[in-house]
């Protein structure tokens, strides 16, 4: 899972030589918890795997337990699925331009896109009663039905993202050389790596799992895959920022033909023995999930591959050579799933010696 | 005004509070006009959040982090993980509670607690005024239980998918208590309810200085066995039980005394041959009636 991690980074005249990640910090053993646990309860656990992904992980979670019980969710459930999915893709990305303008130092940006996301998440909380975990998702459909009141503020709501999109692109312009050319991942070392999402598709990489493999209602949405060159901070920006335009806009087709009808299917028998594999694309890349039955309403084993796991192994490569003072900017590119990882192990090359200093005090220039 | 740094610390949370942390800092809940900051240093804070259930690999950097707050050290737990484990208590990985850690001031549950409820909280502890918002229609709050309506079947306790609702026996009673450190607010035991008696409320939980005291409550009498007199079943689960029956076979009206005495006997009694022997010439007449 995504957790608060310890860097050790190795030093030599202000430039980093190599990297070594200590994780585990978070770890719950969620994996062993969701083997004691109905599938219904089930779906409540995996949303608290992540607090950013949450939605992500219900959707994969219930699609691929929907796989092993054969039940086909009703169209207007997924679209539900689909709008929160996308909402919620819309809330990470622009937390995560605040913090990358936060690191660059430029508080006004921050203040202003922390405020302005502000709107996305009461409408959220006036949609699911909650802010953060949704609670929406069930095995065979949805939990909570939009009513044309909600649709029409979302639709409201949806103008506004726009603007802010806009400002946000607008600020990434103006920053592009701070962020141009640093923390590098060249297209084969991307694939070599293995890297999802986001990250993938700033090194060149056409790889979307919404395009590649659609589900819940991402078939029927016109939409296009983002994909930038550079392999760098800037391009990894560029494709989050073009992706909220994106996002806005499969929203509003979703809302354009939303079908009626009912939003969850009936539930059968858990199969005897069955295993199914699921994947969708989180707003930090491809998530996989793999369920395996027993006969019996628990499940045998969950199997989940986060896609901040795959993203994190880029680290070395992206930070080797750099300055030790764009280390801030180059872990916060890849939009780790982390929320305290604010030390790190400094490793000077010539002595050996260690020292553990904060995320903050590198930003000053310590 | 004196300056207030705020230290967040993540011993193992899924970020979702993490977030709503930073959220509370956002201008329109005002805490920097309040002079409460949010700070990336230990040693230059003087109140600690704590968000996660401790794991492991953190429990040890959380007494450290605590002891270089500056005093007075306040201490805040925030979410349902950081006071009692949530769904992780009892994994292998997760070692204690927060407050069994560190000296913990205040308590915020929810999963997460919305950023009015940590700023509700933070005023609070500070003493700094109050603060309140408005809740948006739907919100999920605590689940509150109609004592009236509930008969003390446990529908609830199966399904809900952090163990916050306890049943226990004591004497004539059922106790069904609804631990609220626990609580996602998830609704589940809301939907399983066959008796409708459990409902969120709508309101926003707000922070406590003894999280095992905030909870609901519902106490069930227990029926004693008409042969031996032990405690064996809730009085109104019976009751809807036979009034269920009755509603679903209408001829066996007839018959309802004869199937309430049935049903007033312990399991043990009524595997004691002479009642068996009753309880099969009352199905052969139930049968003859269908």
């Amino acid at each position: 899972m995504v957790e608060p991690e310890l860097y050790e980074v190795t030093v030599s005249n202000e430039k980093i030589v190599d990297v070594d990640i200590k994780q585990g910090y978070t770890h719950r053993g969620i994996e062993r918890l969701l083997a004691t646990k109905t599938y219904a309860q089930g779906v409540f656990l995996c949303e608290r795997i992540c607090g950013f992904c949450s939605h992500a992980h219900t959707t994969c979670y219930c699609q691929t337990v929907e796989k092993v019980f054969e039940v086909e969710p009703p169209e207007r459930a997924k679209y539900i699925r689909t709008i929160m999915f996308e909402l919620e893709r819309l809330q990470s990305h622009y937390l995560w331009t605040a913090l990358l303008f936060h690191t660059l130092g430029e508080k006004e940006h921050f203040i202003k896109i922390v405020d302005a996301r502000e709107e996305i998440m009461d409408l959220i909380e006036l949609m699911c009663g909650n802010r953060v975990h949704y609670g929406i998702n069930a095995i065979g459909g949805v939990r909570g039905d939009l009513s044309v009141e909600m649709i029409r503020r979302l639709r409201h709501a949806l103008d506004d993202l726009t603007s802010l999109s806009g400002y946000i692109a607008r600020a990434t312009r103006e920053l592009a050389p701070k962020l141009s050319g640093i923390g590098p991942l060249p297209r084969e070392k991307a694939l070599a790596l293995g890297v999802v999402g986001p990250v993938l598709r700033a090194s060149g990489v056409e790889s979307d799992v919404r395009k590649d493999d659609p589900y819940a209602a991402y078939e029927e949405v016109d939409f296009e895959v983002q994909v930038e060159d550079g392999g760098d901070v800037l391009s990894r920006t560029l494709v989050r920022v073009k992706e909220t335009f994106e996002s806005i806009e499969i929203i509003r087709q979703l809302l354009d033909d939303f079908p009626s009808g009912n939003i969850a299917a009936e539930v059968g028998e858990p199969p005897k023995e069955k295993e199914e594999v699921g994947r969708v694309e989180a707003p930090r890349g491809e998530l996989i999930y793999f369920v395996k039955s027993n006969g019996t309403n628990i499940p045998e084993r969950v199997k989940i591959r986060t896609p901040t796991y795959m993203n994190e192994r880029s680290l070395p490569e992206m930070l080797r050579g750099q300055r030790l003072s764009d280390l801030p900017l180059i872990l916060e590119s890849i939009d780790r799933c982390i929320s305290c990882t604010n030390r790190l192990t400094l490793v000077d090359q010539r002595t050996g010696k260690k020292h553990q200093v904060e995320l903050s005090e590198l930003r000053r220039g310590v | 005004m004196r300056q207030v740094n705020v230290y967040r610390l993540d011993v193992g949370s899924c970020n979702g509070c993490d977030i709503e942390v930073f959220s509370a800092f956002a201008r329109r809940f005002g805490l920097e006009e309040l002079g409460v900051k949010l700070v990336g240093d230990p040693s230059e804070a003087n109140v600690l959040i704590v968000t996660g259930v401790p794991t492991v690999k953190t429990r040890d950097m959380l007494r450290e982090v605590y002891e270089r707050l500056k005093p007075p050290r306040l201490a805040i737990a925030v979410g349902a993980c950081a006071l009692s484990g949530e769904a992780f208590e009892g994994s292998y990985s997760v070692d204690g509670m927060v407050d069994e850690i560190i000296h913990v001031d205040a308590y915020v549950p929810g999963c997460p607690p919305s950023p009015h409820a940590i700023v509700e909280a933070l005023v609070d502890v500070l003493k700094l005024g109050s603060k309140a918002w408005e809740v948006p229609g739907g919100f999920r709050g605590m689940p509150n239980i109609d004592a009236e309506k509930c008969t003390g079947c446990g529908a609830c306790v199966q399904v809900c998918p952090t163990g916050a609702i306890e049943m226990v026996d004591e004497g004539n009673e059922r106790k069904v208590r609804f631990r609220y450190e626990k609580c996602i607010s998830c609704a589940s035991c809301e939907e399983a309810c066959p008796e409708e008696a459990v409902e969120l409320g709508a309101e926003r939980p707000r922070a406590t200085g003894d999280r095992k005291a905030i909870g609901a409550e519902a106490k069930i009498e227990l029926r004693r066995c008409s042969a031996c007199g032990s405690t064996f079943a809730p009085t109104p689960q019976l009751e809807r039980t036979l009034d269920r029956i009755l509603e679903k076979k209408e001829k066996f009206s007839g018959y309802r005394d004869l199937i309430a005495q049935t049903m007033g006997l312990c399991k043990n009694c009524r595997n004691l041959p002479e009642n068996i022997r009753k309880a099969k010439i009352l199905l052969f007449k139930l049968d003859l009636t269908a």
